[in-house]
C-alpha cells in the first residue's frame, strides 16, 4: 500500500489565526480553573491575545503568500480587514467586562467565543477558496449566535439568539445554494478559478447558472450585513442580544460580510460587474431609506442604532455599486471608522444601562450631559461621527463612498445617500437634545467608569477623531490593500 | 457496479435471484430456528428442557409459534397514530434483511461454467476474474442498521403507551449512543484493510492457510465492536428497550399478531447481520482451511462461524443480568467510546512503524 | 434503465420534501423527510458517488433525523394544536426568499446547460476522495472541526444549568435525569 504523502503547507497566512484558535482552547480549559468572580482575568489575557494577534496581522503587511492550495492568503486586502476585526473584538471585550460583571453573566465561555469570531471572520476576509470563506462565516455565525443569546436569564437575549439562529442559518442556505450552482457552471470553488472562467466567456453574464450562483450568494452576504429587504432580523437581534455584542456584532460580522463579498466580487465576477452593479444599486437605496426612515421613529437606543446599523451598511453598498478604487478603499475606511464610532457609542450606552434594564430609552439620556460632562462629549462626538459630520471619521468615509459612486456616475445615487444623511441627522441630534437640553428625570449615581471601559472610550474618540482629520494615514493603507487584488 | 445491468448474460440474473433466494431462505430459517435454539440453549443452561411437546424435542415449535401468532388478533390501539403504527414493523423488518446484500457468504462457486461468487451484490468481471462488489460495504450494513431504528422508534410513538414511548426512546438514545463506538471499532479494521469493500476485505484474510483472521490482528476492536453490536441490536445485557420487568415489553407491547411476529423477526435477523458482520470483519469470512480449494466449504465455514456467535450472543443472555440505564450510558460514552479512539491511534502508530 | 430509476428517486424526493412540509404532525414530517433523504442517497449512488450516498443515509437519516425524533419525542409535540395562520406581513420575508430561490432556480432550469464545466461522472475509489478532502482541502477540514468544537461550547453553555439561578431546579447531572427516568412511569 502507497503512503500517503502530507503536503508541505505554509502556515504564514493563518499565523493569527492559529494563534487566536489556540488562545481560544487554552482560555477554555483556564477557565474551568479560574474562580467565578475572577472570570475579567480571562477576559484581560484575551484582550492581550488580540493586541498580539494585531501585530502577528502587522508584520505581515505587504507580503503576498498564498497557502493551502490557494484556500487561504495573506494580502494587504485580508491584513486591512483582520484589523477591523481585531479592532473590534479588542473594543468589544473592554466593554465586556463592566456589563457582564452588572448582568451577573460574567461567565469565561464569552473570550474564547468572542475570539473565535475573529477567526471565522479573520478566514472569511483571507479565503480565496469559496469553501474557505463558507467554513469562516458558519464559524464566525455559530460563535456570534451563541454570544446574541449570551444572556441566559434574560427572556430578550434568548430570543435574540434564537432568531439570529434561525435566519442566520437560512440565510446560510442562500449562500451556500449560490456556491454551489456556482461550482457547478465553472467546476472550481477556487476564486481565481472562477474569474479565469468567466473570463474566457464572451458574455459571462449569458451563463445563466453562473448569474444565479452569482445572485443567490449576493443574497446571502446582504443577509449577514443586514442589507433591505434581508434586515428583519436585525432589530430584535441587536436589542435583544447583550449590549456588547451588539457592537461587536455590529461591526465585525458587518466587516466580514463586506470583506468576503468584496473579494468574491471583484476577483470572481470582475467581468459581470454591470450586472451586480445594477443590484447594488437598488439594494443600497433601499437599505439607506429603510434603515433611516425606521430608525426616525426609534424610542430604545439600541434600536435605533440597530436601523442606523442597517442605513450604514447602506453606505457601504453605495461603495459596492461604484466598484472603483475610490469606492472600495471607501468601504474599508468606512468600516473601520464605524467600528470606532458604533462601539464608541454602545460602550456609553452600557455606562448609561443598569442591572436588568439595559436598554435605555432615548429619554434616560435626558440631563446627561450635566452630569457626566466628559462622557456626553465623547458621545456627542460618536453621534456627530455616525451622522457624518465634520470633522470626524464618518464624514470622511461618507465623502469617499459617495465620490467613488460620482466619478462612476452614479450622481443619483450619491444624492439619495446624502440625503439620507441629512435624514440621519434628526435622530442622532435627538439623543444630543436629550443630554443637553432636558432636566435629568433620575439621577445617575450609580454610573462607574472602569478602566477598560475608559480605556476603549479613549481608543473609540482617539480613532473617530483621527480618522476624520487626517485621514490619509489610513486610506493610503485601504488604497494600497484594494490595488493588489 | 451494477451500471451495465443490461450488457450482461442471462446467467447473471438466474444467479442473482437464486443468491437472493439463498440469502434469504437462510436468514428467514435461521430466524425461525434461532428463537427454538435460543428457548433450547438457555433451558439447558438454567438445566431445563425447554420446548418438548410440538415435535421430536419440540423442534417444530417456532412452526407452531408461527401459526399462533399468524392467526391472533389484529389489535390497533384506538389512540394510535395508524399510518405509523403500521409501517413501524416494516420498517424494522425490511432494513434487517436488505444488510444481507453485500455480505459474502462463500467464495466463488462455479456452476455450468459460470463463475458465481457468493455474495448477493456482486458481479464478476469474466475477463480478470476479478470480483467487484459495493465498495462501501461496510458503511451500507451501519446505515442500514441506522435506519432500523426508526421502527423501533415509531412503534414506541404510534401506540401511544407510556411503555412503548419509554422503550422507544431508549431505542434511540442507545442506539445513537453505540453506533459510535461500533463504527470506531470498525475503522481500525479499515485501517488494516485499507478498503470498505467487504470482498477485499475477507479476502485479505485469507492469509495462513485461511487463518489470517483480523480478530487476532485486533482483538480489542473485535471485543469492542461485538458488544456495540448486541448493545445496537437491544439483546440483552443491553435490552433495556425491551425490559419485559420495567416497560411490559416496551415498544412493542401495543403489537399483537403478525405485527408483533415482525419485530420478533426483525431483533432475529439483526442478531444474525450482525453475527454475520462480525464473522466477515473479524473471523475471517467464509475463510478457514482448504476453502480456496472447495468453495462449497467456504460456506460452510461461514455459517458454522455464523452459527458459533449466535449460540454465544444466546449464552451472554443467559448468563449477565440486565444493564441499569445509567451504567448503559456510562458505558456507552465513559468507557467503550475512549476505547476505541485509542485503539485507533494506537493502530495508527503501530501501522505507522512496521510499515 | 438508470433514468427511469432516477426519475422515480427524483420525484420521491420531491414529493418527500413537499409533504415533509406541509405535513402539521411534525412526527410525520419528519417521516417524510427520511424518506426524501433516503431517496437523494440513491441518486447519489446512481451519479457513482457511493460513499457520499452511504454517509447521507448514516448521517441525515440515519443519526440528525433520529435525534430530531427523540427530541420531538422527549417534548411531546406530538399533538399540534390548530396551526394559526399567521399575519401576511409576517409571510413577507419568506415570500421574497422563496422568490428568489424560485426565480434563479427557472433561470438554471430553464438554461441551455451546454457550458457545464463539471468533469464527467465516474465512481471515484473512497481513497481518492480522502486524498482530495485532506490533502486539498486540509484548511476547510480543520476549520470544520474548530466549529464543531465551539459549537459545542456554545451549546453546553446555553444548555447548562446554573444552580445559581432562581426558579431552575439544582443541577444534576444527566445520568441522574436519565436514571430517575426509569422509576417514573
Amino acid at each position: 500500500m502507497d503512503m500517503i504523502t502530507i503536503p508541505a503547507v505554509n502556515m504564514t497566512p493563518i499565523m493569527p489565526e492559529i494563534f487566536l484558535s489556540v488562545l481560544a482552547m487554552a482560555l477554555l480549559l483556564i477557565n474551568v480553573f479560574v474562580p467565578s468572580g475572577q472570570k475579567s482575568y480571562i477576559g484581560y489575557i484575551s484582550f492581550i491575545g488580540v493586541i498580539a494577534a494585531a501585530v502577528l496581522v502587522g508584520t505581515g503587511w505587504g507580503m503576498h503568500v498564498e497557502s493551502f492550495n490557494g484556500a487561504v492568503v495573506q494580502d494587504n486586502f485580508a491584513s486591512f480587514f483582520k484589523m477591523i476585526f481585531l479592532l473590534a473584538a479588542g473594543l468589544a471585550i473592554l466593554i465586556s467586562d463592566q456589563y457582564m460583571v452588572r448582568e451577573e453573566c460574567n461567565h469565561g465561555e464569552l473570550y474564547p467565543l468572542i475570539l473565535f469570531t475573529v477567526v471565522g471572520m479573520m478566514l472569511m476576509a483571507a479565503g480565496t477558496d469559496l469553501m474557505t470563506i463558507f467554513l469562516g462565516l458558519e464559524v464566525m455565525s455559530v460563535s456570534l449566535y451563541v454570544l446574541a443569546g449570551f444572556n441566559r436569564e434574560n427572556r430578550k437575549s434568548n430570543e435574540a439568539g434564537l432568531k439570529y439562529f434561525l435566519l442566520g442559518a437560512f440565510s446560510t442556505g442562500f449562500l451556500l445554494y449560490g456556491m454551489a450552482l456556482t461550482y457547478g457552471a465553472t467546476g472550481s470553488t477556487r476564486i481565481a478559478d472562477i474569474a479565469t472562467f468567466a473570463a474566457q466567456q464572451s458574455l459571462p453574464s449569458s451563463n445563466v447558472m453562473l448569474l444565479a450562483g452569482m445572485l443567490l450568494m449576493i443574497t446571502g452576504f446582504a443577509f449577514k450585513v443586514a442589507a433591505a429587504p434581508f434586515h428583519m432580523w436585525t432589530p430584535d437581534v441587536y436589542e435583544g442580544a447583550p449590549t456588547p455584542m451588539t457592537a461587536f456584532m455590529s461591526a465585525g460580522p458587518k466587516a466580514a460580510g463586506f470583506a468576503a463579498a468584496l473579494r468574491i466580487l471583484l476577483v470572481s465576477f470582475s467581468t459581470m460587474q454591470a450586472d451586480w452593479s445594477q443590484l447594488f444599486w437598488v439594494l443600497a437605496v433601499l437599505t439607506m431609506t429603510v434603515g433611516n426612515i425606521t430608525a426616525l421613529r426609534q424610542d430604545n437606543i439600541k434600536r435605533m442604532l440597530a436601523y442606523s446599523s442597517i442605513a450604514h451598511a447602506g453606505y457601504c453598498l453605495v461603495g459596492f455599486t461604484a466598484g472603483n478604487p475610490t469606492g472600495t478603499a471607501g468601504i474599508m475606511f468606512y468600516m473601520l471608522s464605524y467600528t470606532f464610532m458604533n462601539i464608541g457609542a454602545f460602550a456609553i450606552i452600557v455606562l448609561v444601562g443598569k442591572k436588568g434594564e439595559p436598554n435605555g430609552n432615548v429619554m434616560d439620556f435626558a440631563g446627561f450631559g450635566f452630569k457626566h460632562p466628559a462622557l456626553a462629549v465623547a458621545m456627542s462626538i460618536f453621534l456627530f461621527s455616525l451622522a457624518g459630520m465634520p470633522p470626524t471619521a464618518g464624514f470622511i468615509g461618507k465623502f469617499y463612498l459617495f465620490s467613488g459612486a460620482i466619478q462612476k456616475g452614479y450622481i443619483w445615487l450619491a444624492v439619495i445617500g446624502v440625503l439620507n444623511s441629512a435624514a440621519s441627522v434628526y435622530y442622532y441630534l435627538r439623543v444630543m437634545v436629550y443630554m443637553y437640553m432636558k432636566e435629568p428625570t433620575e439621577e445617575f449615581d450609580w454610573l462607574q467608569v472602569s478602566a477598560p471601559i475608559a480605556l476603549s472610550l479613549l481608543i473609540s474618540v482617539t480613532g473617530t477623531l483621527v480618522l476624520g482629520v487626517v485621514p490619509s494615514i489610513v486610506l493610503q493603507y485601504a488604497q494600497e490593500a484594494i490595488k493588489l487584488i | 457496479m451494477g451500471i451495465e445491468i443490461l450488457g450482461l448474460p442471462m446467467m447473471y440474473y438466474i444467479a442473482m435471484v437464486a443468491k437472493v433466494l439463498v440469502a434469504f431462505l437462510f436468514v428467514l430459517l435461521t430466524v425461525a430456528y434461532a428463537t427454538y435454539a435460543e428457548r433450547k440453549i438457555i433451558g439447558h443452561m438454567q438445566v431445563r428442557l425447554g420446548p418438548m411437546r410440538t415435535g421430536w424435542h419440540g423442534l417444530l415449535q417456532p412452526i407452531a409459534d408461527g401459526l399462533k401468532l399468524f392467526f391472533k388478533e389484529e389489535i390497533i390501539p384506538s389512540q394510535a397514530s395508524t399510518f405509523a403504527f403500521l409501517i413501524a414493523p416494516v420498517i424494522a423488518l425490511v432494513p434487517a434483511f436488505m444488510t444481507f446484500a453485500v455480505i459474502p457468504f462463500g467464495g466463488v462457486i462455479e456452476v455450468a461454467g459460470y463463475k458465481i461468487p457468493l455474495q448477493v451484490a456482486s458481479y464478476i468481471d469474466v475477463a480478470s476474474g476479478k470480483v467487484y462488489d459495493v465498495n462501501v460495504g461496510v458503511l451500507y450494513i451501519l446505515a442500514m442498521s441506522s435506519l432500523g431504528v426508526y421502527g423501533i422508534v415509531l412503534a414506541g410513538w404510534a401506540s401511544n403507551s407510556k411503555y412503548s414511548l419509554m422503550g422507544g426512546l431508549r431505542a434511540s438514545a442507545q442506539l445513537i449512543s453505540y453506533e459510535l463506538s461500533a463504527g470506531l471499532a470498525i475503522v481500525s479494521v479499515f485501517m488494516l484493510s485499507q478498503t470498505l469493500s467487504l470482498n477485499e476485505i475477507v479476502n485479505q484474510q485469507s492469509s495462513f492457510n485461511g487463518l489470517g483472521w483480523y480478530i487476532f490482528k485486533q482483538p480489542l476492536a473485535a471485543f469492542l465492536f461485538f458488544i456495540c453490536s448486541i448493545a445496537e441490536i437491544n439483546r440483552t445485557p443491553f435490552d433495556l428497550p425491551e425490559a419485559e420487568t420495567e416497560l411490559v415489553s416496551g415498544f412493542c407491547t401495543e403489537y399483537s399478531s403478525m405485527k408483533y411476529a415482525m419485530f420478533f423477526m426483525a431483533e432475529y435477523a439483526n442478531m444474525i447481520t450482525v453475527c454475520a458482520l462480525t464473522t466477515t470483519l473479524f473471523l475471517g469470512g467464509w475463510n478457514g482451511p482448504f476453502a480456496t480449494v472447495f468453495p462449497l466449504l467456504g460456506l460452510v465455514y461461514f455459517v458454522a462461524k455464523v452459527y458459533f456467535l449466535i449460540f454465544f450472543c444466546m449464552w451472554i443472555r443467559a448468563t449477565l443480568p440486565r444493564y441499569r440505564y445509567d451504567q448503559l450510558m456510562h458505558l456507552g460514552w465513559k468507557v467503550l467510546l475512549p476505547i476505541s479512539l485509542v485503539n485507533i491511534v494506537v493502530t495508527g502508530i503501530i501501522g505507522y512503524f512496521i510499515k | 434503465m438508470e433514468q427511469i430509476i432516477f426519475y422515480i428517486l427524483a420525484a420521491v424526493a420531491v414529493i418527500g420534501t413537499v409533504l415533509a412540509i406541509s405535513e402539521k404532525h411534525p412526527v410525520h414530517a419528519i417521516l417524510y423527510l427520511v424518506t426524501s433523504l433516503f431517496a437523494v442517497a440513491v441518486v447519489f449512488y446512481l451519479l457513482m458517488a457511493p460513499l457520499v450516498a452511504v454517509f447521507e443515509v448514516i448521517l441525515y437519516a440515519g443519526a440528525i433525523m433520529v435525534l430530531f425524533l427523540f427530541v420531538i419525542m422527549m417534548l411531546d409535540l406530538g399533538h399540534p394544536e390548530k396551526g394559526f395562520s399567521p399575519h401576511w406581513r409576517e409571510w413577507l420575508p419568506a415570500l421574497l426568499l422563496s422568490l428568489v430561490s424560485i426565480a434563479s432556480l427557472v433561470m438554471v432550469i430553464v438554461s441551455r446547460h451546454s457550458q457545464l464545466a463539471v468533469p464527467a461522472a465516474q465512481s471515484i475509489p473512497i481513497r481518492e476522495v480522502s486524498r482530495r478532502l485532506f490533502q486539498g482541502h486540509g484548511v476547510a477540514v480543520e476549520l470544520i472541526s474548530l466549529q464543531l468544537l465551539f459549537a459545542l461550547v456554545g451549546a453546553l453553555y446555553l444548555g447548562k444549568q446554573q444552580a445559581s439561578s432562581p426558579g431552575l431546579p439544582p443541577s444534576s447531572a444527566p445520568e441522574r435525569v436519565s436514571g430517575s427516568e426509569e422509576k417514573s412511569p
